[in-house]
């Protein structure tokens, strides 16, 4: 039905046709000027610029390395320290130096991005499964309780005053200078945020594991001809609710990588979305 | 796809997904053999634990000059100057990194602060008797470090003798949603050269 309905758009330009892997390229450098890693931020913006200036830098395979290892340079002073994310980045960096390099760029793209996806996906799943906090919904809980960046959405979610979520931030800040074994502090809490918080890990977990399957096994047909549109559904109902929008835009760059063999519709749509999630 | 199958090669081809797997594999075992917080060291663990840097503490406790011990807050001036260290130090806590940490901040200078959210902590202690575990700690002396453009110029100030450091983190409950604190490294004391 969607292939029918695309057929009828005919000004629907067909990414396919048109070099889709420089517009991946594209889009990776756009996400390296507009949200470099530190400490590198100078070497990776100037180097994105220039591609995104002229298709020769693009397409420059120096250009890529140097990127990769101001990325990677990046990595390792902070390995400690950087989100997963920006090791993602990273990878991706990696990949484009040596797809610029290869016979066919586009394919070399399409498989790091549908090989990588696969794996971070695997491996968040494998991780939500060991830790013991995760399957009761406790954590996700703590998080719509006590973390900033989601209280907007938990206050709205649970009818909850807003306030007592900061003040729920306070406290945790506050226990810093006074820890000591045993310490125990209670919290502002909401039946119904519990509730949502528990409903919100079994989906995340649910599609977590139908993007990672879908991804890395192309025998299981039904998932792998739909990975795109999955990965698609995870990346708006993820940061509509944690908006954190470098990790949102790298799924999406290589997301978009892997969609070449897909309808123009769900090309367009997955090129829109790494736009589309800095208003989430 | 086909394509680059049969072009390139299989170095090149498994390359970066072997990294990927190669440095999530180093993650877990850092994970299980080291106080590494399952955030961070690139294994994609973000998200499944409670166990976060942010909601990891550093305690400090200084050895004044007259041998008093007393707690340090750790506020802004303190994060500003080793944010990263900070950061780092709080997602893999190591004895080797509260030991460097430790020396850099026994070469600064400390003032006595009031308690940290005092005017937060009294209403909340009164409204929650889970929180009256804190309401001790709370009226003791608190140090924190000299801000050096900043008008606390006429504090008299200290060098603290020793840094009595540790790493905490918390756990959730979610049944009757409360935190209980719980070390994550061992203490350490930095003695002043």
């Amino acid at each position: 039905m969607i292939g029918t309905l695309t057929r009828r758009i005919p000004a629907l330009p067909n990414f396919a046709a048109a070099a889709p892997g420089s517009t991946v390229l594209r889009l990776t450098a756009l996400l390296l000027v507009f949200y470099p890693l530190n400490p590198a931020t100078a070497v990776l913006r100037v180097a994105g610029g220039l591609m995104l200036a002229h298709k020769s830098f693009l397409t420059n395979s120096w250009l890529w390395f140097v990127t990769a290892c101001a990325a990677s340079y990046g990595i390792v002073t902070g390995w400690f320290r950087v989100d997963n994310h920006e090791f993602l980045i990273m990878y991706w960096c990696w990949a484009c130096f040596l797809s610029v390099r290869a016979p066919d760029t586009e394919a070399s793209l399409a498989w790091n991005a549908r090989i990588l996806l696969g794996l971070c996906f695997l491996l968040a799943v494998i991780w939500k499964l060991i830790l013991n906090q995760y399957l009761d919904g406790s954590f996700l809980y703590f998080t719509l309780l006590t973390d900033d960046r989601f209280a907007k959405f938990a206050a709205a979610v649970a009818a909850v005053n807003p306030d007592l979520l900061t003040e729920n931030r306070h406290i945790l800040d506050a226990l810093e200078p006074i820890a000591h074994e045993g310490l125990r502090v209670g919290l502002n809490g909401s039946l119904r945020l519990k509730g949502f918080a528990l409903v919100l890990s079994y989906w995340t977990l649910a599609i977590e594991a139908a993007v990672g399957i879908a991804y890395l096994i192309p025998r299981i047909r039904m998932a792998h001809q739909y990975r795109t549109i999955l990965l698609m559904i995870f990346v708006v109902t993820t940061y509509i609710v944690f908006p954190l929008h470098r990790f949102a835009m790298i799924l999406c760059i290589m997301g978009f990588a892997d969609c070449s063999d897909r309808t123009p519709w769900v090309r367009w749509a997955q090129f829109l979305l790494f736009f589309l999630v800095l208003f989430f | 796809m086909g394509k680059a199958k049969s072009s390139r090669p299989p170095l090149r081809r498994w390359a970066v997904p072997t990294l990927l797997v190669l440095v999530a594999a180093t993650q877990m075992v850092l994970t299980q053999t080291s106080p590494l917080s399952p955030w961070r060291g690139g294994g994609f663990g973000m998200f499944g634990t409670v166990d976060s840097v942010g909601a990891r503490f550093l305690s400090l406790e200084g050895e004044t000059a007259n041998g008093k011990r007393v707690p340090i807050n750790i506020d802004a001036t303190l994060r500003r100057i080793f944010p990263n260290r900070y950061d780092a130090l709080r997602s893999r806590p190591t004895e080797k990194a509260l030991r460097l940490l430790g020396e850099d901040l026994l070469l600064s200078d400390y003032i006595p602060s009031g308690p940290p959210s005092l005017g937060l902590y009294l209403d909340k202690v009164a409204k929650n008797p889970v929180s009256r575990a804190v309401e001790d700690r709370l009226f003791e002396d608190f140090y924190m470090m000299r801000r050096n453009l900043d008008t606390d110029f006429y504090i008299p100030k200290t060098k603290m003798k020793a840094l009595q450091m540790q790493v905490w983190s918390v756990d959730f409950s979610a049944s009757d949603v409360t935190l209980t604190c719980r070390p994550v490294s061992l203490p350490l004391e930095v003695h002043a050269s």
